[in-house]
């Protein structure tokens, strides 16, 4: 597999899906579908969203990344940053 | 791309980046970008290393189809070598039993020659010695003849000279 694309989607360490989900979520977007509807539509394919406030993306948001031990403004810049680069 | 950049999308990133996002967010500090320079310069190393290994996959293959067609030549030659000495010493082996055969029939003829050579000596040696022989035979013959005509002679004059024929 191509080592960018490896790295994208997770490297050794991680779950292994980022980039799909990454291209699926700006096609979704494009397309004018809701962000909510999105995540529910994604929660039938990767059961780790299953469980999730879907409803409520800003807390749902919050919740990982205080469990992560990640900052949410640095991850928006880090989420932007990616999409304007890679999509 | 302007509606992911905003609003609740963007939060749909950082959740699919949190759940998903694996070495992305453990990168200890470093920045995304010097993460991904660094994958895309592992890329160009691979990437040199694939040509450089595709070369040397490439160079060894001319080398081995290199050295193939000169065994194969080699083996050609050495075949071709081969047969003419095969048919060198045929030849020459033809040649030996010509000349055996031709030596063979000389030595026949001159038995026979000699042979032939032999009994003619053979046979003028025993007509000499018929001839000799026969010739004394004769010679006995006629000394034998004059003797009894001698005899013959003698012995009327004896007759005559006992008893002379009356006068």
């Amino acid at each position: 597999m191509n080592p960018i694309l490896s790295f994208l989607n997770g490297g050794k360490s991680g779950g292994g899906n980022f980039v799909s989900i990454m291209l699926r979520a700006v096609k979704a977007a494009s397309s004018g579908q809701s962000a909510n509807d999105f995540m529910k539509e994604l929660s039938k394919d990767y059961p780790e969203l299953q469980g999730l406030d879907l409803d409520d993306l800003e807390a749902t948001a919050n919740l990982l990344a205080k469990k992560k031990g990640k900052n949410i403004d640095s991850l928006k810049a880090q989420a932007k940053d990616l999409i304007q680069k890679y999509t | 791309m302007n509606e992911i950049l905003t609003g609740p999308w963007i939060l749909v990133i950082i959740i699919v980046l949190l759940l998903f996002g694996g070495r992305l967010l453990g990168n200890n500090g470093a920045s995304v970008e010097s993460e991904i320079n660094a994958a895309i310069n592992n890329q160009s190393v691979q990437n040199a290393l694939r040509d450089g290994l595709l070369a040397s996959a490439n160079n060894n293959l001319e080398t081995y189809k290199a050295i193939t067609d000169q065994n194969m030549l080699m083996m050609n030659q050495n075949n071709a070598n081969a047969l003419a000495a095969v048919q060198g010493f045929n030849e020459v082996q033809r040649s030996i039993q010509t000349q055996g055969s031709g030596i063979q029939d000389a030595i026949a003829r001159l038995g026979f020659q000699m042979d032939s050579c032999c009994c003619a000596i053979k046979t003028q040696l025993l007509q000499d010695k018929y001839d000799r022989l026969y010739e004394q035979y004769r010679s006995v013959q006629v000394d034998a003849s004059n003797a009894a005509q001698t005899a013959a002679i003698l012995g009327a004059m004896g007759k005559w000279v006992a008893n002379p024929a009356a006068a």
